[in-house]
């Protein structure tokens, strides 16, 4: 029998957010003959604004690219320029920096599993029916989405493009009381994201294995949020600075979005990567959590992302409580920075993968060009291939309805930054 | 601490998704926060989200003002409560998603505040300037006596507080 159809899934996205992403999938005698994942971005005209401003306005334009990890942006941003300036913030900086990022990464996880990512293993069709089951559930996820947001909140001044990053430091010091304050609640929440992580194990995930390269920073001891080396699963380790040599976004035809390769090959960025090379990094409490729920890492299953972003969170949890009870006040919250002409590479681990940025400057510290390379446009190749071996091992004789709330499920797996709309997937066949 | 009526102006500062904004700068100057002593408070929200449910929990009473796309003639205002907002899965406002879902999550969650009111200002059809296009501009004094009406049937407000929208 032959069978010839046309699928086109169209992910509109929420309006001024991210763009807009389309599926299309052709199939030719029970075979997926072409598939294409487009994603339309507005243009990154921010690389643009970014030329001719000065060294010190970066962070917070930065910032602005967007709205669920601004934070991410901040952080490869100021690296980047504190290395080419030979700026050291000292410990301080470096300590509380990692514990804003901890914020980032619980608000972003939390977000992800509970309101985009949950309803799909659970068969509901978005998170208001997940709450009429488990009101319980969601009612925790919204109060680590709260908490994380509280954190960014204490260094940053507000959640959502929080503004107290400084090239050199943070522009302001919270008070000792704001700051055990906020740790008496991550010390309350331990529990809950140990719950958490058990209910995401527990969660009927499908299994499906698949081959893929994963790439994370890699920091000789702590799990990697701000520093580390780019390394993966088939040997590469290089410096961040050494990105270009390897990576290559390309172009693809009818999209706006650039594909980004490791020599020539989709790769993975994010959650399931970075601890699928970083489970030594794990604290040991963090460790012993995920050993009990008896799914063996590395795992070859994207299907596990959801928990990796559990683990994830109890780790970025139980980082914040150890740096914030090490917290003091410093004399001066930031360093002096002078800026000098030169290349300038950052790179951190955004909570949905790799953000690395390249900037050049000229001797008075205005920006002559910049280079952003973002977490999704490094995911897109891989979501493909996913999405071809997926499709192919769930079967394509499955109703197009199936075959849909399937392709959302494995889109909406990796967190692109389109995944606020992708509820709002449409399928037409023709 | 929070009021015990919160105003909310939900946007951005492009265009018509300004409508929340202009509408919540109109009440936050009027005599209607000025004598409240403290009861009312007026704010800005950009793209709340789930943010949202926050700001749910903290007042009794609670009006959402946000620019929206429901086909109707630009500058026509809708007045939904919590209900209606929920149910009208067709009406999207230009944060529709997080407003709609939000008050479906809280209702669920059983975080609604005890009284509720959406005001939705059609936006202008293929309207694309930085500025209120001239229809949602009009509409304003009259959503901004809509929304002083509603709060002084909600005893927030005394009567002449109505006069001070078209100031």
């Amino acid at each position: 029998m032959t069978e010839e159809r046309e699928i086109r899934i169209e992910v509109p996205v929420m309006a001024r957010v991210e763009g807009e992403a389309s599926l299309s999938i052709r199939t030719h005698a029970g075979r997926i003959e072409a598939l294409k994942l487009r994603i339309f971005e507005p243009p990154r005209l921010f690389e643009k604004f970014l030329e001719g401003r000065d060294w010190f306005e970066v962070p917070d334009m930065v910032a602005r690219i967007c709205g669920i990890c601004p934070v991410a942006y901040q952080m490869s941003a100021v690296q980047a320029l504190e290395a080419l300036f030979d700026v050291d913030p000292g410990p301080w900086v470096r300590a509380q920096r990692r514990a804003l990022y901890c914020g980032e990464w619980l608000q972003s996880h939390s977000l992800h599993i509970h309101l985009l990512a949950a309803p799909d293993f659970l068969g509901f069709a978005n998170v208001v029916e997940t709450a009429q089951q488990h009101p319980e559930v969601v009612r925790r996820g919204l109060a680590l989405q709260a908490l994380g947001n509280d954190l960014i909140r204490l260094y940053g001044g507000r959640s959502v493009h929080p503004v107290g990053v400084r090239v050199g430091g943070f522009h302001r010091a919270p008070a000792m009381a704001e700051v055990s304050a906020l740790r008496t609640r991550l010390d309350a929440a331990l529990p809950d994201v140990e719950a958490l992580v058990a209910w995401t194990a527990a969660l009927p995930l499908p299994q499906d294995e698949q081959d893929f390269t994963s790439v994370a920073l890699r920091h000789p001891t702590d799990y990697p949020l701000n520093e580390g080396r780019l390394v993966s699963d088939r040997g590469l380790d290089i410096a961040c600075a050494d990105f270009e040599q390897h990576f290559f976004e390309r172009q693809v035809q009818g999209s706006t979005a650039l594909y980004c390769y490791l020599d020539g090959q989709p790769y993975l960025a994010g959650p399931l990567a970075r601890l699928n090379l970083n489970l030594d990094r794990l604290p040991p409490a963090v460790r012993s959590v995920l050993e009990r729920t008896g799914i063996r890492f590395p795992s070859r299953n994207m299907f596990h992302s959801i928990v990796a972003r559990a683990v994830e969170m109890l780790l970025a949890l139980h980082e914040a409580i150890r740096l914030l009870a090490d917290y003091q006040m410093p004399t001066k919250p930031y360093v002096d920075v002078a800026p000098r002409a030169g290349v300038a590479f950052g790179c951190s681990e955004a909570p949905r993968g790799l953000l690395w940025h390249r900037y050049e400057f000229n001797a008075a510290g205005g920006v002559q060009r910049a280079r952003i390379v973002p977490p999704t446009s490094q995911n897109q190749a891989r979501i493909e291939q996913d999405l071809h071996q997926s499709l192919s091992a769930y079967g394509l004789a499955h109703s197009d309805t199936e075959l849909k709330l399937r392709a959302e499920t494995v889109i909406r797996n990796y967190d692109p930054c389109i995944s606020c709309a992708t509820h709002f997937l449409d399928l037409r066949r023709e | 601490m929070s009021a015990a009526l919160v105003i909310l102006g939900v946007g951005s500062p492009f265009g018509d998704d300004r409508a929340g904004w202009s509408a919540a700068a109109l009440l936050a100057a009027s005599p209607l926060v000025a004598n409240s002593a403290g009861q009312i408070e007026v704010r800005t929200l950009d793209r709340p989200g789930t943010l949202l449910l926050a700001e749910f929990g903290k007042s009794n009473g609670v009006m959402l003002i946000d620019a929206m796309r429901s086909g109707a003639l630009p500058g026509t205002i809708l007045r939904l409560e919590a209900e209606g907002v929920c149910a009208a899965r067709s009406l999207l406002s230009s944060h529709g998603l997080g407003v709609a879902q939000s008050l479906g999550l809280a209702r669920q969650l059983g975080g609604l505040p005890a009284q509720f009111v959406f005001f939705g200002l059609e936006v202008g059809h293929d309207y694309s300037g930085m500025n209120l296009s001239p229809a949602v501009s009009a509409a304003l004094p009259q959503l901004v006596t809509q929304v002083i009406r509603q709060a002084m049937a909600w005893g927030f407000a005394r009567a002449d507080a109505a006069g001070c929208a078209a100031s």
